[in-house]
């Protein structure tokens, strides 16, 4: 049902500012205080989640210390910088968490304790005896990568979680065509929907067509020109007009991302590095809401490096010092748009790893310690049930500190996509699962 | 001395005054003009006694270089410039009687010019240039033709040029001024102004194209006597007029006239020199029908093969799709080789695909490869995942069953859905169920039951019915129990791709399974004998065929083929028509022969969209270019969203049931084809065609050699890339964005890459 395009129009809306109007739809829900944003910041490696909250209770700071050895924190590297569960529980944040440390005590930062892929709440005893199902290859890297991004404990699936999100707040976007569901890190399976396409927007790379510039400037013009009049022409084909159709669609986003940076600049500094200019490409994004109109969108970054079997002290300070510099950035920016109650960010890995170290670092694990940020997150708060670090305990999938999670990925999906926006009918069909679970909502958010 | 000279110039000048004693005037021979520099002998007739005088000039005895000296015996030199007064009076004045002297006047003069000659001497009002011969010629000598002042440029004092507006008709006098005081015009030289040229009027001597369609048009018209503003008429109606230079114009317009007519083209030139050239005439011609065998061609090798080449497009030509098939279905299979390294397989990959003659097989084990998924990004050495490719080439036109079977027990997918060493039930662990499940769901019966036409099943309640449930997973894992990489040793062994995997039968689940339709696998049969039976009872389920079907035309022909279509290719797996199921040479055929594949003019839905491996390489083909293997270039694709031999799961680069976007249709390919991919893909074709992609070289060679005929450049870009099936409008729209450009290169270049950006070249219909 793509619309006809009169070359008037194209020609129009494809000149720099002007370019906003094709995705401009009317949409009054895009509107004011209606806006919402998840950004997902994948941490691919699997994050040691065991030192980037660490409990500091006596007993099970002890524990910890003791199971850890050199791995424990603080260390030469790494302070701890204090927090406390709102019911006064202490923890210490790894050290590289400083930028964001201060949000805890403002309540814009939460952890979520022990998440992770479940077909079903599981045992350790269950584990065990394999009497249950549980996700299929669980300390592989590739297929609980896809898993965590597919929200589905199979490596099956090819759409990811927020793609359906996508899918089903659609009706939210009304007929604004701007990509909906948008990957800062190249394509990505979380993205990608069975009906919304997930869009890569590289950092830097404003898609601006090659072969367009030339002397003479008619020349160049001419060529422009000629390639628009090429792609609104009615073939009358229906699968060539949907492929002009989106080349049509880069050329509005080129001329929007181009004047993105005068119309509607964030000035909030970010960091140079690469998580930085990804989060930074989303807040530009973001701040174009009203012109594009969009009322819902699902953002990707990420930042690898964390599969730490080696080296972890000083490299996992520097990747969390890295990834908050960039969260903190990405925070006030979204109060410098008005917007910090309407975006919220989290975190995902394909999995925790051992408490038990290998040498100077530790192995794949399972269950993780995510952290939730935003205006509407009730922050200052440790959600789920946070374990006793012991080995072969209760939570322990084998007998090296293994975590079998106690909040599923997709209770914690789902909390975030109720958030969101999406009815229980829509939470069932983007997580199949959740049914398995009792608790739907762990409540994080306002 | 002076007495006697003084008698002596006496006799000479005869002239006298009255003399007398005492009385009587002095008589000064003569006045007149002194060129500056020059002297002038002046004689005084002194009646007297004595006859002595004293000279002066303006009373200034001797005079001054001011006004000119003069000798004691009246040689008067003028100064070396003239002063403002110019005339001055030279005086002899007797000694003897002061109060008698006779004085002449001098005006002192500039040099003055003559001109002898005017170069051309005869010229017509306007502008002109004229050469001056003569002499006295000064850097500041004033020329004037017909009293106005042209400018002048000094050569030597014999030659000088004067530029300026001829004005009068006639006889005119031409005058070169020395300035100054005291300045001195020459004597005009008479030149003959004639009257302007008119311009030529506006002469036609081709119109191109020489027949046009109805609806709009453009027009090159070359002849002379072209001016800016100079209109193209079309029957007497101004068209759209570019001036490009006084011998040719573009114009575009366009008409309903009959087919049959002719409409007389004419150039009419504005005023003040308005005129009308001669007719030359342009037809109406009918639409011209398209070449269809050459659309048939093109149509075909794009679904059979990685798209044509010259000698490919040639040879269907010639010898026909039936000849075409034959050949390939014999030819011997393209070799495949186990490089060093992943990112060398991935150039080895897309080497082959674009050159590998037997392309037929090379496209059927692309189409499986759809279907049956590796990728390197758990494979991550070339012997984990380039011998799956050589499976999938060495069967393309064996049957799918024993494919479906070598693939199962290769290590390489024993890896990749971790069927290796999966073993039976114990307090280890259960049945590994990746490799089952996909076995399933994707490499042979699909979620859901299919009717034979690819349509989904539905039950009573309008529901899709599972095909099977997670106990029918169960057992399936059980039955493939028992499996592990070579070789055995009598236990399990990690990870080696030296071949297929080994049974392992203390690790076989022994009991007995029931699959699906009511197969029972009985208890105690070996490892072999229990896949054998779980590969069977999935190849006989009769979701198979259909759900082969419309993969592999998705794949190669159609994102929305008919189910009439997808029921005939199945019907051919079913029975390739000597009883056998699973024969994948009846499927290919079946897919390629079948009439909705050949219906050569578009239907609306018909096509699908090329993903970015297909386009690249049949791009470098179609301009018969090269891929390099090894190439440097791969990781470009990653960024299209299919990296090569890498995709992101076993559910392959785009899933076979992915719509178009807010569309009822499907467009798998369009999983992968955001803005960001269409523009990054759009930038390689630019490198490719601008010679700035090493790894993918073509010559655009015979391209730029016909790009100084627009129109002929464009109709070799329409057959090579478009088998002649460009509209009119494109037509229209290169040829405006072509006559823009610099030279031909550039026309070349633009032709060919805004074609390639075009949905028309996008999609494969």
């Amino acid at each position: 049902m793509s619309t006809t395009f009169s070359r008037r129009n194209f020609l129009r809306i494809s000149a720099g500012a002007a370019g906003l109007s094709r995705f401009g739809a009317m949409n009054a829900l895009a509107q004011g205080s209606s806006y919402k944003a998840l950004v997902c910041v994948f941490l691919y490696g699997g994050n040691d989640g065991h030192n980037t909250i660490v409990p500091k209770s006596a007993t099970e700071y002890n524990a910890y210390k003791a199971i850890r050895g050199n791995l424990g924190l603080p260390d030469q590297n790494t302070p701890l910088l204090d927090v406390s569960a709102a019911n006064g529980t202490p923890y210490g944040l790894n050290g590289g968490l400083l930028p964001v440390h201060p949000l805890w005590a403002s309540k814009q930062l939460a952890a979520v304790a022990n998440v992770g892929m479940l077909v079903q709440p599981t045992t350790r005893a269950q584990y065990l005896a394999g009497n249950v199902p549980v996700p299929s290859n669980l300390f592989s890297h590739s297929d609980q990568t896809l898993q965590m991004q597919s929200g589905v404990p199979s490596t099956g699936g090819g759409t990811g979680w927020a793609g359906r999100v996508a899918d089903s707040i659609q009706t939210l976007n009304g007929a604004a065509t701007f990509p909906p569901s948008v990957s800062t890190s190249g394509p990505v399976l979380f993205c990608t929907g069975n009906v919304v396409q997930s869009a890569s927007l590289f950092p830097g790379f404003d898609l601006t067509p090659a072969g367009m510039s030339v002397w003479p400037e008619s020349a160049a013009t001419a060529r422009k020109q000629g390639l628009q009049a090429v792609l609104t022409f009615d073939s009358g084909l229906a699968m060539v007009q949907a492929a002009n159709k989106v080349r049509q669609d880069a050329m509005s986003l080129n001329a929007l991302l181009k004047s993105a940076g005068t119309t509607n600049p964030v000035s909030t500094p970010f960091p140079g590095t690469d998580i930085g200019l990804q989060l930074k490409q989303v807040a530009q994004i973001i701040a174009l809401r009203n012109q594009v109109g969009m009322s819902r969108q699902v953002f990707f970054c990420s930042l690898g490096g964390f599969d730490t079997h080696g080296s972890q002290s000083w490299q996992h300070w520097f990747l969390l010092r890295s990834l908050a510099d960039a969260m903190s950035a990405f925070y006030n920016s979204t109060v410098e748009m008005g917007v910090a109650g309407q975006v919220t960010t989290f975190t995902e890995s394909e999995f925790g790893r051992t408490l038990q170290p290998s040498g100077q670092g530790s192995d794949h694990g399972w269950g993780n310690h995510l952290f939730v940020m935003g205006g509407a997150v009730k922050g200052g708060d440790v959600y789920g049930a946070f374990p006793a670090p012991a080995l072969g305990g209760p939570d322990d999938a084998n007998n090296r500190g293994v975590l079998i999670p106690t909040t599923s990925l997709d209770q914690y999906g789902a909390t975030l996509a109720k958030w969101f926006g999406l009815d229980d009918a829509a939470l069932n069909t983007v997580f199949p699962n959740l049914a398995n679970f009792g608790v739907k909502n762990i409540g994080f958010m306002a | 001395m002076q007495a006697k000279e003084t008698i002596t110039r006496l006799v000479l000048f005869g002239a006298a005054a009255a003399i007398g004693f005492g009385q009587g005037t002095i008589t000064v021979y003569s006045s007149g003009s002194v060129t500056i520099g020059s002297t002038r002998q002046l004689s005084a007739y002194v009646p007297l006694s004595p006859n002595t005088v004293v000279w002066s000039v303006n009373g200034v005895n001797g005079g001054n270089a001011t006004h000119g000296t003069v000798s004691s015996n009246g040689l008067y030199s003028a100064p070396a410039s003239a002063p403002a007064d110019n005339v001055v009076t030279v005086r002899a004045t007797s000694t003897a009687y002061p109060n008698i002297s006779g004085a002449v006047s001098i005006t002192i003069v500039q040099p003055t010019p003559w001109v002898w000659n005017v170069n051309p001497s005869s010229f017509p009002a306007g502008q002109v240039t004229i050469t001056i011969g003569g002499s006295n010629l000064r850097p500041d000598s004033i020329v004037k033709v017909n009293g106005v002042t042209f400018a002048p440029t000094f050569v030597s004092s014999t030659s000088m040029k004067a530029a300026g507006l001829a004005t009068g008709s006639g006889k005119v006098p031409v005058t070169v001024t020395n300035p100054g005081n005291g300045a001195v015009t020459s004597q005009p030289f008479m030149a003959t102004v004639t009257a302007p040229a008119s311009p030529p009027p506006p002469a036609i001597s081709l119109v191109s194209p020489g027949s046009i369609q109805q609806g709009s048009f453009s027009l090159s018209v070359n002849g002379s006597g072209f001016v800016q503003g100079s209109l193209v008429l079309f029957g007497g109606a101004a068209l759209t007029t570019t001036y490009i230079s006084s011998s040719q114009l573009t114009a575009a317009g366009s008409t309903n006239a009959a087919v049959g007519t002719s409409i007389p083209v004419t150039v009419s030139n504005p005023a003040p020199n308005a005129a009308v050239s001669g007719p030359v005439n342009v037809t109406i011609g009918a639409a011209p029908a398209p070449n269809m065998s050459m659309i048939k061609a093109g149509r075909f090798l794009e679904q059979a093969a990685f798209g044509p080449n010259t000698a490919s497009m040639n040879k269907v030509l010639q010898g026909g799709i039936d000849a075409w098939l034959d050949e390939q279905f014999a030819m011997p299979e393209t070799v495949i080789s186990i490089p060093s390294g992943v990112s060398q397989a991935k150039g080895e990959y897309l080497n082959r695909l674009a050159h590998a003659p037997d392309q037929l097989r090379q496209k059927a084990a692309w189409a499986l490869n759809h279907i049956l998924v590796i990728s390197a990004n758990k494979n991550i050495y070339p012997d984990e995942i380039v011998p799956l490719y050589q499976l999938l080439s060495k069967h393309a036109f064996g049957n799918y069953r024993t494919l479906l079977r070598e693939v199962a027990q290769s290590s390489q997918m024993g890896k990749y859905l971790d069927l290796a060493n999966s073993v039976k039930p114990s307090v280890m662990g259960g049945a590994n169920e990746n490799f089952p499940r996909e076995l399933l769901q994707l490499f042979s019966i699909g979620l859901v039951m299919l009717n034979p036409d690819g349509s989904t099943k539905l039950d009573g309640g309008g529901k899709p019915v599972p095909a099977y449930t997670q106990n029918d997973i169960k057992q399936f894992s059980l039955a493939l129990t028992g499996w592990t990489y070579p070789p055995a040793n009598g236990k399990a062994n990690w990870e080696n791709f030296s071949g297929p995997m080994v049974p392992l039968p203390q690790f076989h689940d022994t009991t007995a399974k029931t699959l699906l339709n009511g197969v029972v696998l009985p208890a105690g049969q070996t490892v072999e004998q229990d896949m054998d039976g779980a590969i069977d009872n999935v190849f006989n389920h009769p979701n198979t065929g259909p759900f082969l079907a419309t993969r592999l035309v998705r794949a190669m022909v159609s994102s929305n083929a008919s189910p009439a279509y997808i029921q005939r290719v199945a019907n051919a797996f079913n029975n390739d028509g000597a009883g056998v199921r699973g024969d994948l040479k009846a499927v290919f055929r079946a897919i390629l022969t079948d009439p909705e594949a050949r219906q050569d003019t578009a239907a609306v839905t018909q096509g699908r969209l090329k993903d970015a491996i297909y386009q690249t390489v049949a791009l470098v083909r179609a301009l018969d270019g090269s891929v390099n293997a090894n190439n440097q270039s791969t990781y470009l694709f990653t960024n299209f969203n299919q990296n090569i031999l890498t995709p992101s799961s076993v559910f392959g680069f785009y899933s076979p049931m992915y719509k178009v976007p807010k569309s009822a249709l499907f467009g798998p390919e369009f999983q992968i084809y955001s803005p960001t991919e269409a523009v990054l893909r759009g930038n390689l074709i630019a490198a490719i065609l601008g010679g700035n992609n090493g790894d993918f070289p073509v010559s655009m060679a015979p391209y730029q050699a016909v790009a100084g005929n627009v129109n002929q450049l464009i109709d070799k870009v329409d057959q090579v890339l478009l088998y002649g099936r460009m509209p009119a409008s494109m037509r229209n729209s290169l040829t405006t964005a072509l006559n823009a450009q610099y030279d031909n290169n550039q026309r070349a270049f633009v032709a060919l890459y805004l074609t390639a950006l075009s949905g028309q070249y996008a999609v494969q219909y």
